[in-house]
């Protein structure tokens, strides 16, 4: 039972663990897999090209943003007629159809910077006949975080209730197995709270134990994966934005665990004491 | 030292085992207590014990109520008593040296104080056969003198023994009555006071000795 309970711990710390890792590096992973966080527009079809390079400038002063793709209607054309080389055959007047794309631009965002807020912001300003993004892709993203989130919620309040419930079956089993000499040292003067220093000593040990090695396994994966991406020069970027569990990460779990250590604790040595000391 | 008044206990089934027992023990010494089964002696020894409470009266040891006591009390009283179980309940994961010497560890003495006498007593009950060997391994009448020296050790103001003589032969018993009798009168100035319940007539009757009849739940002399 002893070596159950610290197995399960064990693998309890490495899911919670491994699932804390994954929502904190997410985002981060998520947006390096979008490659970049653009917002892009189109200018209305008549403006002329001073206009459109003064804009994107000011604009780009304004939101600081990380850079800016201008793409003009003659690279758009020929962008264009690359992938469809039928037009190519003069079956449309070049310059006729040039005038009928507008300038467009690709902002590059900082990775901080809230894209549906900068692109409702410039919707605003009415400069432009078309507001394309990422949004897409981001509202996937932040369900797909949101999912991880509630999921990793969930499995975290799974993880702590039955960690919790496993630590007063298994100092109960403790308990029961000692019974007799419990009782017989009762008798003759051990005070209540030396059991609860002993057994509190007896499974806190394991306890810590399994933890580190829990913690120990998600570090192994971390860098077992980093290893192997080293290898896969187009995963870099994502690589090069993951990071081990954050202190704040670390400092949940051992919060999390403790607090679901002692109120198991607290519940099994609770009955002790009634047993031992209640005169009925 | 031991005053027992207006003592009642009843179980659940309504039915008083003890019913407004007074007594009170003014001598040191060692006392019988005899009673039929049933009559309610382990009852008695529970609550001097403190194993359980009275369902009304007072029992005061040394002027202190032991009828109401929290946890740290009730440990700190039970320094102060030797209780001889009529099996034992010698820990059998310890030798029987670790097992006599349990009482002056619960109370935190020195290794080397727990060592001296642990000794002093080994020569005085005869207890070196057996004193490094496992309880499940010696005889019945081995684990009872061990169950004697445990409760000797720590020098308890209060012996409490519940039928100690209930396996033993009739020389072992009076070997046995005669160490704890030894012991009520060497205690210190004042003495101890030593409880023996029997239900064993034989055991009366060789050892004449103060006697107290546990009956209709009361006691008297
Ligand atoms: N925990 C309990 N619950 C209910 N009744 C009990 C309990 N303990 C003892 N009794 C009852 O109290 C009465 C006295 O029991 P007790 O064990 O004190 O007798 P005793 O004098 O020690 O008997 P014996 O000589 O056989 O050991 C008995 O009728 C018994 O059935
Ligand atoms: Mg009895």
């Amino acid at each position: 039972m002893k070596y159950l309970f610290g197995l399960y711990l064990t693998f309890s710390v490495f899911f919670s663990s491994l699932v804390l890792w994954g929502y904190q590096n997410a985002s981060s992973v998520l947006f390096a897999a979008s490659e970049k966080q653009t917002l892009s527009f189109s200018f209305q079809n008549d403006v002329a090209k001073e206009f459109v390079e003064e804009k994107i400038q000011s604009l780009s002063t304004k939101y600081k943003f990380k850079a800016w793709t201008l793409h003009s209607p003659a690279d758009q054309y020929s962008e264009f007629t690359k992938s469809f080389t039928m037009y190519n055959q003069g079956a449309f007047d070049s310059e006729e159809i040039i005038k009928l794309i507008p300038y467009s631009v690709d902002f590059i965002l900082n990775a901080e910077q809230d894209a549906s807020q900068i692109q409702k912001n410039i919707a605003e300003e009415n400069i432009f006949q078309e507001t394309g993004t990422a949004k897409n892709w981001l509202d996937k993203l932040k369900s797909i975080s949101e999912l991880v989130e509630n999921f990793g919620r969930g499995l975290f309040l799974f993880l702590f209730l039955t960690t919790a419930m496993m630590t007063v079956a298994t100092i109960r089993i403790l308990i029961l197995k000692d019974d007799a000499e419990i009782k017989v040292r009762s008798y003759l003067g051990e005070s209540f709270n030396a059991f609860v220093g002993q057994y509190l000593l007896k499974t806190s040990v394991p306890c810590i134990f399994s933890f580190c090695i829990g913690l120990l396994m998600t570090y192994i994966v971390y860098h077992l994966l980093m290893l192997k991406l080293k290898h896969l020069p187009e995963f870099y970027f994502i690589m090069a934005r993951l990071n081990f569990l954050s202190s704040t990460s670390v400092l949940t779990l051992v919060v999390g665990f403790s607090a679901a250590f002692l109120f198991g604790y607290y519940f099994s040595i609770r009955q002790l004491h009634s047993r031992l000391y209640d005169q009925d | 030292m031991l005053k027992l008044r207006h003592v009642y206990k009843t179980y659940q089934n309504d039915r008083h085992v003890l019913r407004d027992l007074n007594f009170e023990a003014n001598e040191s010494g060692l006392y019988f207590i005899k009673g039929e089964s049933g009559s309610g002696k382990t009852t008695l020894f529970k609550l001097l014990t403190a194993m359980t409470k009275p369902t009304s009266g007072e029992i005061f040891f040394n002027s202190v109520s032991i009828s109401n006591l929290n946890a740290e009390k009730i440990s700190e009283y039970r320094k102060n008593v030797g209780i001889i179980f009529q099996d034992y309940k010698l820990i059998s994961s310890l030798t029987i040296a670790e097992n006599i010497a349990l009482p002056l560890k619960i109370q935190k003495l020195s290794a080397t104080e727990i060592q001296k006498k642990l000794n002093a007593l080994t020569e005085k009950l005869n207890l070196k056969d057996f004193i490094n060997e496992y309880p499940d391994y010696i005889s019945g009448g081995q684990q009872q003198k061990a169950a004697v020296a445990r409760a000797l050790i720590g020098n308890p103001e209060l012996i409490i023994a519940d039928e100690p003589t209930g396996n033993l032969d009739a020389q072992n018993s009076s070997g046995l009555i005669q160490i704890l009798a030894d012991y009520a009168e060497a205690h210190s100035v004042k003495g101890a006071t030593v409880f023996i319940a029997t239900h064993d007539e034989s055991v009366l009757q060789k050892n004449n000795r103060r006697t107290l009849t546990l009956q209709n739940g009361q006691l008297n002399s």
